[in-house]
């Protein structure tokens, strides 16, 4: 979408310039918003949808319960992955051949095998290690006390992100100029010192866009952890049908407060991954200013960006 | 600041929703056509000191013990109005055996299939999820008698497709049942051999994880009938308000049900006299008639 800056010489000023016609943006859109209309329509008129059970149950008590434990395994199980994923990049980046090879074979492991038997796999870790003692001497854990339903939704999920995130910051961490390195060492800076002040802040600009994504994923994700009994938002629904057989509608609740939360998650990270490019490329306006464009009056047709 | 604006509003936004917590699934089954009882009001139950000495010493002295089962199986296992308290005819025996024996009883919620792998792994002490007694059960659990089921088939409303609980009927028929079940594992596939034994088409079993999948299969046309224990089919039909109904027909293969305990736990002992007890002096009766369990569910060798 280049705009021509018309010269102001005097010849050009007579001519009349009428905007060019786009009759098939108009049809586009009349049909899209038709088949809109005509899809909302149909479905908050079809009465198998239960749209009254869905309001019953969609400020409910214990939903509301399920979405603080869905929130709560996010945060916690997004935390672990990322600080776990940060230590894997950079031991896969390290010139140790041993530390190398380690993170690469925990990223395998984790990312090879599915999540679901990783979950059922913690869940039941008492079954191979009946008593926890990680080889030292005086301690002595019962695995079943210490692997509560939640953590091992913690553990399964963290450790699982922890693989899919280490490649995230990876490619953050490769995608940072080798040049920017070599002035670092030059200037003295440690590796570590390295990492932190110079590497770390310009991957994020690559980093933030998939985190938020898999932040996003992870929200998801944690309905998985229903199978472990964690009174999360889907279990906390299926608890609900599981009395009144309303199955369809409660799983409706809980899709609508995924979407909500997803929403949510992902307006924040519009404005982090604008943050974070500050000064790499110039920004689209945001849709709130895309808004005001449109509502002021006696806008300049288009200014030429400074 | 623009950023300040989209977080005020959001957030304003969900404080209003929030602000209106509704407590609708406190009076689930409002629609439906049975009374579930106030868990409450407990049946009181005395301690058997002649059972409670047969307690291991290490269990004894821990006090309390845990018991497994999947609270998705009205009137056996369900959650309360507060969707954490389980209750249920399974939940109020279990609580009994345990006060029987001097012990506190801690109820745990778990899926259906993960209950006995559970036991074995010792994260439980015992499992009472209405099991029925298999010799493949068996292999890797103890069990003590304390009901006895048989399968019904749940159909939908007025039974269209003229099911009944006869094999040669289901005969080429989708029958859900939930995965891990006595139906799912043996029954059904016992029906479909009954059926190419007879020259008809074999019955088609559809397995679900959990209860609620097989009766949403049914629901949406996906499957003619359901195979469940016949007493949980008539009382969960009649807890939905009617979206399911037990189809006519004796039960199929009436057996035992029975509490599961880990392969050679010393508890075994302790909870068959308390069983025994717990029939000898009509406890059982109080219970069966607070969850609306027909006398056919009784064990005839109680504690067996």
């Amino acid at each position: 979408m280049t705009t021509l800056s018309v010269p102001s010489t005097s010849e050009y000023v007579e001519l009349t310039t009428v905007p060019r016609r786009h009759p098939l943006r108009w049809v586009s859109a009349i049909v899209l918003v038709g088949l809109g209309v005509y899809l909302l329509a149909d479905v908050f008129t079809n009465p198998r949808f239960g749209w009254d059970v869905v309001s019953l149950y969609l400020r409910d008590v214990s939903i509301f319960h399920g979405l603080v434990m869905t929130l709560v395994l996010t945060v916690v199980c997004m935390a672990i992955g990322i600080v776990l994923a940060v230590l894997l990049a950079v031991m896969r980046l390290s010139p140790n051949p041993v530390v190398r090879t380690f993170a690469f074979g925990y990223v395998s492991f984790f990312r090879g095998t599915p999540v679901l038997v990783q979950l059922l796999f913690w869940f039941n870790l008492a079954a191979l290690y009946p008593v926890i003692s990680f080889g030292l001497p005086g301690v002595h854990l019962d695995a079943n006390t210490l692997i509560t339903p939640f953590i091992a939704a913690v553990l399964g999920l963290g450790l699982n992100e922890a693989a899919y995130m280490s490649e995230i910051v990876r490619a953050g961490i490769l995608s940072v100029d080798h040049g920017q390195n070599e002035a670092a060492s030059a200037l003295g800076l440690t590796r570590g010192q390295t990492l932190r002040r110079i590497v770390l802040p310009q991957a994020m600009r690559v980093i933030v866009p998939p985190t938020g994504n898999e932040v996003i994923g992870m929200l998801k994700t944690t309905s998985l952890v229903s199978v472990l009994a964690v009174h999360e938002l889907l279990f906390s629904a299926q608890i609900i049908y599981a009395k009144n057989f309303e199955t369809i509608p409660l799983l409706i609740v809980a899709s609508i407060w995924y979407i909500a939360v997803t929403t949510v998650l992902g307006v924040g990270q519009y404005y982090l991954e604008r943050r974070y490019a500050r000064g790499n490329r110039t920004l689209p306006p945001t849709p709130w200013q895309q808004v005001r464009k449109f509502f002021r009056t006696h806008a300049p047709v288009e200014r030429s960006k400074a | 600041m623009k950023q300040l604006i989209t977080g005020a509003a959001t957030a304003a936004l969900l404080a209003v929703g929030l602000s209106a917590c509704t407590n609708a699934s406190t009076d689930a089954g409002s629609n439906s056509k049975v009374k579930v009882p106030d868990a409450t009001e407990k049946v009181a139950v005395n301690v058997d000191e002649a059972a409670s000495k047969l307690v291991p010493a290490d269990i004894a002295s821990k006090g309390t013990i845990s018991v497994a089962m999947d609270a998705s199986y009205p009137p056996f296992q369900m959650f309360a109005d507060d969707n954490k308290t389980i209750i249920g005819f399974d939940a109020e025996f279990a609580t009994a055996v345990g006060e029987r024996l001097g012990l506190e009883v801690q109820l745990v919620n778990a899926g259906f299939d993960s209950i006995l792998p559970g036991l074995a792994a010792g994260r439980y002490d015992m499992a009472e999820s209405s099991f029925s007694v298999t010799p493949e059960r068996q292999k890797t659990v103890d069990f003590v008698d304390y009901l006895q089921g048989g399968a019904g088939i749940a159909v939908t409303p007025g039974n269209p497709k003229k099911l009944s609980m006869d094999p040669m009927v289901l005969c080429g028929h989708k029958i859900a049942a939930q995965k891990g079940t006595t139906q799912a594992i043996e029954q059904l596939p016992a029906i479909a051999k009954l059926c190419t034994d007879a020259g008809k088409p074999a019955v088609q079993p559809e397995l679900f994880p959990s209860q609620n999948d097989a009766i949403l299969a049914l629901n949406s046309g996906r499957v003619d009938g359901m195979m469940a224990d016949s007493t949980a089919v008539s009382y969960q039909g009649a807890l939905s308000g009617g979206k399911f109904e037990l189809a006519p027909g004796d039960i199929y293969e009436a057996r035992p049900t029975g509490i599961a305990l880990p392969k050679g736990s010393g508890l075994r002992a302790a909870v068959s006299a308390a069983v025994k007890s717990l029939y000898d002096d009509g406890t059982i009766n109080k219970l069966t008639a607070k969850w609306d369990i027909p006398d056919s569910n009784l064990s005839a060798t109680p504690g067996a």
